[in-house]
């Protein structure tokens, strides 16, 4: 046996080359590994739409899709577009139906004929998605489907869950190669549900190919958001996130969010949060610092609620609240601002692919031609008007400076984004009703809207 | 005095039995060991791999390009005629690029490699700017190597060793080209081997096929994460078939490591490899061109309105002009500017496409010649 050794080795080598072993055969694990991924990449496939610069999923049979807020705002008018199915070519209008700015998601739906169904995948379960997981993503990365209609599939791994990535507040990270023109396109678990859908990457010095760190916005959020946006039907596009009004946590500690302060008159102090509490829970999930906190208030549309488990002392405690406050007026929000086009402009000249401002909310239609402030008092609510525009809207309905406005159109208004919200559904030179207190009365009154 | 040395000493001795006592139970604690489940299946997958690489890798050589830094351009290192191989100065981790790259033995004395890495292309061989080719062998010994055939369009080249084979320099193992055609699906799991920075090691990227239909039909993509020294690497399948040969990677639009690379088809290879081995130079073939710029008439049917026509083109012959409106080119239907250009893509220049379009009111049919683009 030993002596063999040495005769295989230089028979192995030849005039000092190698020679080339036999190629080995695969075994029943390797083939069977192999046969099992081409079966999912032909399953899920089909459901996969091209939009514009980016990607999408079908996820029903009557044709409801997912794609990012970034890529219907590249591909199109705000609410239609041209989508093709993965494979055949096969073209469909698409109207938007609903969308979440901040969660960078639209929610379409193709104008199909009477009865006629589309091959989708469902949403899974995001939450039961493990680190280590293996993962499937589609897209159309660098647009290579090109005058085709054949989408990349890649392979990978889930790297991470529960990543805080400001807007992008409660991201899976997975290691699948995710490139500009993957946006708005599905990742999927082994058995062919979707986990969610890839927006960002972390891109390499100054470019934007793949490093291998891809963010996907989770399915489990979406669904939260799905009912809110099909109530959009068209309309506003603008499901909006929102945090706890009145709490201020102490983003430094790492034993939990550690509550720094609590407004008077606010949701926080209403429901009872005090200076000094740790959220530990918050629906049951662990929350281990104060972005985790921020994390969590983001995968529910603004007004729902959420159990929080307090520590106060030695007591642990319950308590439910709201995250009433639209995030844009709140930490890790931003208003658009007058040099955000500008921003824009720049970026995408610098780069074909740019345009990722993904809080880029729809412009309003119309004015209502005021000014004013979240109103502090907030037993009465509403929106103090500080100024109002001479022969505005408003000005013309006899409003004046000082008059709280309480009701548009029946819609209770407490922020600004609640204007914003019927004003981006409203053409010019529409009436609408306006609800507003002047010294301790209500009135009711119309007004019609200017076009901007 | 001495009572208080004593419980003292007694109380030290206390405390150090203490110690020693807590020691000992840190002794026999036993060791804390993770509880790795059985990874047979992965070592299963592992080995494959493994044997895999070793077999491919045995028939790779690495292949080095001199350029001539005072040809390449002045005021700076360009390398004219290497898409996306030039310096990016804004980024900090540029490196000049000029290989090693990869390069698989064909014949006995025959290296395929990437043709792009040779500059731009001319018939007589690699652009002026290369000064010398050298290949080193799996047993370190480094050859020149000399342009024999190109095909751009492949974008492949054949290389010969400058030595006798089995007298000056030993035998090299051959990678027998498949014949017929090698099945391909999405999700097929794909191994590229190539060889780089050290000539004596092989470079492997595992991935599948992301997609069949690239560059017209004669690539498909992968998600492994190569980088350009795997430029004209063998990609092999699970049962250690060669199915292609990593080409047209276009390193400006993809980075490296992206996860997104092409390969040339295996069928298409052999052709390449036939037509360079009896010395042929084949130049990309010219684009067909027709002549227009048109756009979407309508969101929902049918309809490319004329824009613009060039001058002497086979549009302007056919007597295409602007405002008219594109239904139909060989029957099938335009939305979309894309839909145009795949079937002109599809033809070659000398072509005719039969091209109906409306004209104010009335529909007809004209017969449009491809051109070569300008």
């Amino acid at each position: 046996m030993k002596k063999l050794i040495p005769a295989l080795a230089l028979s192995l080598m030849v005039g000092g080359l190698v020679i080339a072993e036999p190629a080995p055969k695969p075994n029943a694990t390797v083939k069977k590994a192999e046969g099992e991924l081409k079966t999912l990449v032909k399953q899920v496939y089909p459901a996969f739409v091209l939009i514009g610069g980016g990607s999408g999923v079908c996820i029903s049979e009557d044709g409801y899709f997912l794609t990012n807020h970034h890529v219907w705002n590249e591909a199109a008018a705000p609410v239609e577009t041209v989508v093709k199915m993965a494979g055949n070519s096969r073209r469909f209008t698409a109207d938007a139906v609903g969308a979440d700015p901040r969660g960078d998601i639209v929610l379409g739906k193709l104008r199909l004929e009477e009865g006629e169904t589309v091959p989708f995948a469902p949403l899974g379960d995001s939450e039961a998605v493990e680190v280590g997981d293996l993962c499937l993503s589609i897209g159309n990365p660098f647009l290579l489907s090109g005058q085709g209609s054949e989408p990349t599939v890649t392979w990978g791994t889930i790297t991470a869950t529960n990543r805080f990535q400001g807007g992008y507040n409660d991201t899976i990270q997975i290691d699948t190669a995710i490139n500009p023109g993957n946006s708005g396109g599905p990742s999927f678990n082994i058995d062919g549900e979707i986990i969610g859908i890839n927006g960002r990457n972390i891109a390499s010095h100054g470019k934007r190919y793949n490093t291998g760190a891809g963010f996907a916005i989770p399915a489990n959020q979406i669904k939260n958001f799905m009912s809110a946006m099909k109530a959009q039907s068209g309309g506003a596009l603008v499901v909006r996130h929102g945090i706890v009004g009145g709490l201020t946590l102490d983003l430094s500690s790492q034993e939990g969010a550690v509550v720094r302060k609590v407004d008077d008159e606010s949701e926080a102090g209403d429901v009872g949060f005090e200076a000094g509490d740790v959220i530990t829970l918050m629906d049951g999930m662990e929350v281990f610092n104060g972005y985790r906190y921020y994390g969590i208030i983001g995968t529910k549309p603004r007004g729902s609620s959420f159990e929080f488990t307090v520590t106060r002392g030695d007591e642990t405690i319950t308590i439910h609240a709201r995250n009433n406050v639209p995030t844009e007026s709140g930490q890790f929000g931003t208003v658009p601002r007058p040099d955000d086009t500008a921003r824009e402009e720049d970026r995408r000249n610098r780069n074909p692919f740019g345009g990722m401002n993904l809080f880029a909310l729809p412009k309003m239609k119309s004015s209502l031609g005021f000014r004013g402030e979240y109103n502090e008092d907030r037993k009465v609510g509403g929106y103090v008007l500080t100024s109002v525009v001479e022969n505005g809207p408003v000005a013309e309905a006899g409003l004046q400076a000082g008059d709280v406005l309480t009701h548009i159109n029946d819609r209770h208004i407490v922020f600004f984004a609640d204007v914003h919200d019927i004003l981006i559904a409203t053409p010019g030179g529409t009436e609408v009703t306006v609800k507003y207190i002047r010294e301790g009365e209500t009135y009711e009154t119309k007004a019609i809207t200017k076009k901007r | 005095m001495k009572k208080t040395t004593i419980a003292l000493a007694l109380l030290l001795s206390l405390g150090f039995a203490a110690g020693l006592a807590q020691d000992a139970e840190k002794k026999t604690t036993p060791v804390r060991t993770l509880s790795v489940p059985s990874m047979k299946a992965h070592k299963d997958l592992e080995s494959h791999r493994v044997a895999l690489a070793k077999h491919v890798a045995a028939h790779t050589v690495s292949i080095e390009i001199d350029f001539d830094r005072e040809d390449v351009g002045g005021g700076g290192p360009t390398i004219p005629g290497i898409p996306g191989m030039g310096p990016d100065m804004s980024d900090p981790f540029f490196r000049y690029d000029i290989g090693p790259f990869s390069g698989l033995v064909v014949g006995p004395n025959h290296i395929l490699i990437s043709d792009r890495c040779l500059g731009e292309f001319s018939e007589d061989g690699p652009s002026d700017a290369v000064e010398a080719i050298t290949a080193t062998l799996p047993n370190g010994e480094r050859w020149p190597a000399r342009v024999i055939g190109r095909h751009q369009q492949i974008d492949l080249a054949l290389l010969e060793l400058d030595c006798v084979i089995n007298e000056t320099c030993p035998e090299l193992n051959v990678f027998e080209l498949p014949t017929g055609k090698v099945e391909l699906e999405r999700g097929t799991d794909v191994l590229v081997v190539g060889r780089g920075q050290n000539p004596l090691g092989a470079l492997v990227n595992d991935g599948i096929v992301s997609a069949l239909e690239r560059e017209g039909g004669r690539a498909f993509q992968l998600d492994a994460r190569i980088g350009n020294s795997t430029l004209g690497a063998p990609v092999a399948d699970n049962n250690g078939t060669l199915v292609g040969i990593v080409t047209y990677h276009n390193h400006q639009q993809f980075g490296q490591a992206s996860g997104v690379s092409y390969a040339a088809y295996i069928h298409d290879v052999r052709e390449a490899y036939d037509a360079m081995k009896e010395g042929a130079f084949i130049p990309r073939p010219p684009s067909p061109f027709m002549g227009i710029g048109a756009a979407p008439k309508w969101p929902d049917k049918p309809g490319l309105e004329i824009g613009n026509v060039v001058p002497g083109t086979g549009a302007e012959k056919a007597g295409l002009q602007i405002g008219d409106i594109i239904l139909q080119v060989n029957e099938t239907d335009m939305f979309a500017q894309e839909d145009l250009i795949k079937v002109i893509n599809e033809h070659n220049v000398g072509d005719t496409l039969k091209v109906k379009i409306l004209r104010g009111e009335n529909e007809r049919t004209v017969e449009v010649t491809l051109g070569a683009r300008p």
